[in-house]
């Protein structure tokens, strides 16, 4: 009979394995790795665990992450408040914000419109874009989404909703087709930034 | 271009399959069902990213798999590369020479394949469906980049259709998917439209050689939105063509319009093959375009294709059986060749017999 192992570290593995890009493989490495750690290891990764996602919340105008009611850079005196970048995810809106090249307000979408996946223009942080926009007088929405065909669509109808005064522009070129702009490196980041295209 | 080693995991059948085919003849000998074509679609998965058959990603993966492998060291006159697919259920991966590719236009054009399978023979009879994938693995091999477009269409078709089923629909966003599809569309017609006008002349010649017979024939693209698609403004016709169809799509939850409906008719004197030619004409035409579609290939790219035959010798009769291995005894690129008995496949030397039973290859 085959060797089964101990209830509590096949739970481990079963966990880790359902993270992004973890395979039953790697997800038994990391149960062996933590397993071979003090006790310590694991109560801080544990309470690391619980605790981000305890205090980490979304930025009630950005929709960005953070752990107060709004997030560093909504409340940065500094940023231009007449330009907005809008993006997929938090994790694009990190990628930007590496490059320097970008010194406005974002609005992270948590998504792109995907009916076939049962997301339509409601289910994403989407409504709240003009009224943010015409409250703080955004005169420039650069929508930074993915260079695929759902990437495209999402940043037409952003400029369906925004008024025709407000000039908003596209990230194109630089990013490859088909990839994603969590993925690029800065400098083809960087570059997409500068050479955004204008929508309609 | 030739293939000098092929490595096949977990695709359909094949579990572990690795072998160094050879430069000219490959025949893959065994009985049915055991992965002589399953080893050619690999092929043609490396080359296209597509399946032959038009199947889903899902459906290329082992059973009780997660993923798919097909790698290859792919010459090309002094260079070799090596491409490495993943297939996934939720998409395809590509690596050359170790790299991940992200710009799909440095792959395709990498290699190319020309594909023939037992039922082209029935293509000019079969369905609108049947006869657009025929259309489009040709065009594959000829314009690489077509393949990007019509995934792109395809995939604004598909959003579109779920939009169209929601139960408040949101026109403003059909407004937008309309665009991305005429646009994207109107590509995919014209390629289309490229395509049956460069290999018209090839066909008419390989046609009449097979046949010792002019008979007039005739290739012509059928356009739902355009009734003379040559020259007019497909974007323009596309979009009317949409915003006119929209209340029936959304009453059917379907896009009802576009080339992903178009179809195409071969006519022979004037009259339709469909419905007038012999079983003979159909065999000599679909011979006479792939032969057509090769030499394409070796003008345009400069390189013969690889070719990909999938047990053509049960569908052919014994005289378009010979003219089609005089063919490729003629022909100097790397073949491929699936078969249930080698006594169909009439090639002398330069050979070599693989035997395939239950998903491998000794």
């Amino acid at each position: 009979m085959a060797l089964r192992w101990p209830e509590s570290i096949s739970e481990l593995v079963n966990q880790l394995s359902r993270l992004p890009g973890i395979g039953e493989k790697t997800a038994t490495r990391l149960a062996f790795f933590v397993l071979d750690q003090d006790a310590a290891y694991a109560d801080d990764l544990a309470g690391a665990l619980v605790t981000v996602k305890a205090k980490i919340r979304r930025c009630s105008a950005c929709g960005s992450l953070g752990e107060e009611e709004l997030c560093d850079i909504c409340t940065a005196p500094e940023r231009d408040r007449t330009s907005m970048c809008i993006v997929e995810s938090f994790a694009d809106l990190v990628a930007i914000e590496r490059t320097g090249e970008f010194r406005g307000l974002y609005h992270v979408l948590h998504g792109l419109i995907r009916p076939l996946d049962g997301v339509g223009p409601e289910a994403l942080n989407l409504p709240a874009i003009a009224q943010r926009v015409e409250g703080l007088g955004v005169r420039e929405v650069i929508v930074a989404t993915d260079p695929s065909v759902e990437g495209e669509a999402t940043a037409m109808y952003i400029r369906n909703l925004l008024d025709d005064d407000v000039a908003v522009t596209r990230i194109a070129r630089g990013l490859p087709m088909g990839g994603e702009v969590e993925y690029a490196d800065r400098a083809t980041l960087g570059r997409a930034i500068s050479a955004r295209e204008r929508l309609g | 271009m030739i293939l000098e080693s092929l490595s096949v995991t977990d695709f359909r059948n094949l579990s572990a399959v690795s072998i160094a085919p050879h430069p000219r003849f490959n025949v893959f000998v065994g009985a049915n069902g055991q992965g002589k074509t399953n080893l050619l679609d690999a092929v043609h998965v490396l080359a296209t990213l597509r399946s032959l058959r038009g199947q889903k990603n899902r459906e290329l993966i082992r059973h009780g798999e997660k993923s798919a492998f097909v790698e290859g060291d792919v010459r090309r006159g002094a260079s070799l590369r090596r491409a490495k697919v993943r297939v996934a259920a939720n998409g395809k991966r590509v690596w050359l020479n170790g790299n991940p590719v992200r710009e799909l236009n440095e792959w395709f054009g990498g290699i190319n394949v020309v594909s023939f399978a037992p039922d082209d023979v029935r293509v000019l009879r079969s369905s609108p469906g049947d006869r657009r994938l025929f259309l489009d693995r040709a065009i594959f091999a000829l314009q690489p980049a077509y393949s990007l477009v019509a995934s792109e269409y395809e995939q604004v078709v598909k959003q579109r259709n779920s939009a169209l089923r929601a139960e408040v629909v949101d026109y403003a966003l059909i407004d937008i998917y309309d665009r991305q599809l005429a646009v994207r569309g109107a590509e995919v017609v014209e390629r289309r439209l490229r395509f049956v006008r460069e290999i018209s002349p090839r066909l008419q010649e390989s046609f009449g050689a097979i046949f010792d017979e002019h008979l007039g024939l005739e290739m012509r693209y059928e356009c739902g939105f355009a009734r003379e698609p040559e020259g007019a403004d497909l974007i323009e016709a596309l979009l009317r063509a949409l915003r006119s169809s929209r209340v029936r799509d959304e009453a059917r939850g379907f896009t009802t319009v576009g080339p992903h409906r178009d179809d195409f008719v071969v006519s022979m004197a004037g009259q339709p093959m469909r419905a007038y030619a012999s079983q003979g004409q159909h065999r000599a035409f679909v011979l006479a375009f792939k032969i057509a579609e090769i030499a394409a290939i070796e003008e345009g790219l400069g390189a013969a294709p690889i070719l990909l035959l999938d047990d053509v010798s049960s569908e052919l009769d014994p005289k378009r059986n010979e003219r089609l291995f005089d063919f490729l005894s003629g022909f100097d690129g790397q073949v491929f060749i699936t078969t249930t008995d080698a006594e169909f496949v009439r090639i002398s030397g330069e050979s070599q017999r693989w035997q395939v039973s239950e998903g491998g290859v000794i």
